[in-house]
């Protein structure tokens, strides 16, 4: 077997390797071959440390015929304290005076400002690619951020530690939580990434296990990171606010309790992100982000409180703008006889229940399951889709909404190719496809566009004459 | 390239100590690797796995899906990463006398 190799033009990393009888019989692979060759393309390390723009030096010093070595080339490394030491106006100009400042905060602990400030001043930011650290006994939770000024610092490490529900951290945990930080990191705690984890930043690789072990004893886990369940992340929910449909926070700690094994150990093709939640106005952005969404519904029509919408009323409440943007035109208000809904054109959008606050969800109460949105992926952003409308969300293990969680992540660990988000294979099969696969009977209550945007304003003379019957017929609030 | 030496014989390995020519492969190689991965004695379950990659990879070239390892040998994800710490990747298909795979499991 002849092998062909591709190495790196600067370090000479083999970058791919092909079998020379393979190559001539695929011609996919060939082309992929001949395309590289010509680029003469570089590994992801040196692309990250800079070199390819030190291999251009080169080569147009090479062409130019030019004697002289490039003067940033030639100079001597500059040292880590030196940088440390140095001056940070950009920085300085951000630090607080009225508000409390990120730059300030960052110049108290271990970070490395100079970082930061070449970022500022060099408009672009000096971090290199991010990657995973394998760590004995550990399956995920570990990171690295690469540096592309290995001058300045080598890179750094990270953990990301699953918080508890509700991402409340008693003021205790919290403090030996910092000292673990003080000890083995930077001193720098980033307080709660997107994805609803708490990320120890800056802990060099030899600290990586005594770091894990203080915090594991401490009662917390590690994990979410790789090819597994993201930490999920859910709504407030029944511990501060009033609609809440069902009990996110009981939920999520189901969910832990049952997929815990999957949040730390990378199985799937590709990441799958879960948001829980309370009620359609959807607070943790699920529908937008989440390959898998949980959301509070209900099915009755909302309950109204006639009094106390008369009380509003009378205290100056807009009951006709209400009334009039009502998607589902459901809404009907006589001075004499109180608000009414119309059960079969309510939509559940939960618009009069944020508006009034004498009308409120209904008591039929259960949770949809939505997949397949996501931000990034192949095809782009996607928006998730109704897989199941209602299931009866019945504490404390949830067993039916699981099972049903648990077959279509099945499914798209059988079916899904290597790094393809939920919305990705999705758009492949087909929605379908999909139903056949889970074994899900489809149902009209399936609809691809939920709700309609309230909260987009418009002039009269903007809308075209076929959309003048809008049920927004023009905005009350710009005025 | 590095070399190691297990029970006598030079074996040519990669950066990450991964042998290059799976055709040298035999239970000695895994024995001399387990040390070097946190395993103090390999057990018939461990040999399940490593036979199971080792097959699979002489008949299709490449390292099998993690799905398609936890079906065929019966053990679940967790209990592969309490066989071989370093996880299936890293540790059981260096055992196993396969090349490095790609991507980052």
């Amino acid at each position: 077997m002849e092998k062909i190799k591709l190495c790196c033009a600067k370090c000479g990393f083999t970058v791919e390797e092909y079998v020379a009888d393979e190559l001539a019989a695929d011609s996919r692979k060939l082309k992929r071959y001949k395309y590289l060759k010509n680029k003469s393309s570089i590994c992801p390390s040196c692309l990250a440390s800079g070199r390819l723009n030190e291999l251009r030096a080169i080569e147009e010093a090479v062409v130019g015929g030019a004697a002289q070595p490039d003067a940033k080339s030639s100079a001597a490394p500059v040292g880590h304290a030196e940088y440390a030491a140095g001056e940070t106006p950009m920085m300085d100009a951000l630090a607080g005076r009225e508000w409390p400042s990120h730059t300030t905060e960052l110049k108290q602990t271990g970070y490395p400002v100079q970082m930061y400030e070449q970022a500022l001043q060099q408009r672009r930011t000096q971090w290199g690619y991010g990657g995973y650290v394998s760590l004995p006994g550990v399956a995920s939770g570990v990171l690295v951020r690469s540096s592309a000024r290995p001058d300045i610092t080598k890179g750094s490490n990270f953990l990301r530690i699953m918080d508890p529900c509700g991402n409340f951290f008693s003021a205790d945990a919290m403090r030996k939580l910092c000292d673990i930080a003080d000890k083995y990191a930077y001193g720098l705690l980033h307080l709660l990434s997107t994805g609803g984890d708490l990320e120890m930043l800056g802990i060099p690789t030899e600290n990586l296990k005594p770091a894990v072990e203080e915090i594991t004893a401490l009662g917390f886990d590690i994990g979410s990171t790789g090819d597994d369940y993201r930490t999920s992340e859910e709504c407030i929910g029944p511990a501060k606010c009033d609609l809440a449909l069902y009990d996110t926070l009981g939920f999520r700690y189901a969910w832990y309790r049952r997929f815990l094994d999957d949040v730390q150990y990378p199985r799937f093709p590709h990441k799958i992100k879960s948001k829980f939640a309370g009620c359609p106005n959807d607070c943790v952005r699920g529908c937008q982000k989440a390959d898998i969404f949980v959301c509070g519904v209900f099915r009755d029509s909302p309950r109204i409180d006639q009094p106390k919408v008369a009380e509003w009323v009378e205290g100056g409440g807009n009951i006709t703008l209400i009334c009039s943007r009502c998607p589902g035109r459901a809404l009907h208000w006589e001075p004499g006889r109180g608000l009414s809904i119309d059960a079969d054109s309510c939509m559940h959008c939960m618009y009069c229940s944020n508006k009034i606050s004498g009308v409120r969800p209904g008591v039929d109460r259960g949770v949809s399951i939505l997949v397949g949105g996501k931000l990034r992926g192949k095809y782009g952003p996607t928006l998730s889709k109704v897989l199941v409308p209602f299931l009866k969300a019945e504490p404390p293990d949830y067993k039916e909404v699981f099972d049903c969680i648990e077959r279509v992540t099945e499914i798209y660990d059988e079916h899904a190719r290597k790094k393809e988000r939920m919305g990705d294979f999705l758009l492949r099969i087909g929605m379908d496809e999909f139903y056949k696969l889970t074994g899900i009977t489809p149902t009209p209550h399936l609809v691809s566009q939920p709700r309609t945007n309230l909260f987009c304003h418009w002039d009269a003379e903007e809308v075209r004459p076929s959309h003048k019957e809008s049920p927004c017929p023009e905005s009350e609030y710009r005025r | 390239m590095p070399t190691i030496t297990l029970s006598g014989r030079q074996f040519e390995v990669d950066e990450d100590g991964f042998i290059q020519d799976p055709a040298q492969w035999d239970d000695a190689v895994a024995n001399g690797l387990a040390a070097g991965e946190g395993i103090t004695a390999l057990t018939e379950d461990h040999w399940k796995v490593i036979r199971y990659l080792h097959s699979y990879y002489t008949e299709f070239g490449s390292a099998p899906m993690i799905r398609k390892l936890c079906k065929e040998t019966g053990f679940n994800l967790k209990t592969i990463y309490q066989l071989f710490p370093t996880g299936p990747a890293k540790g059981a298909c260096k055992l196993a006398g396969l090349p490095k795979p790609t991507g980052c499991v």
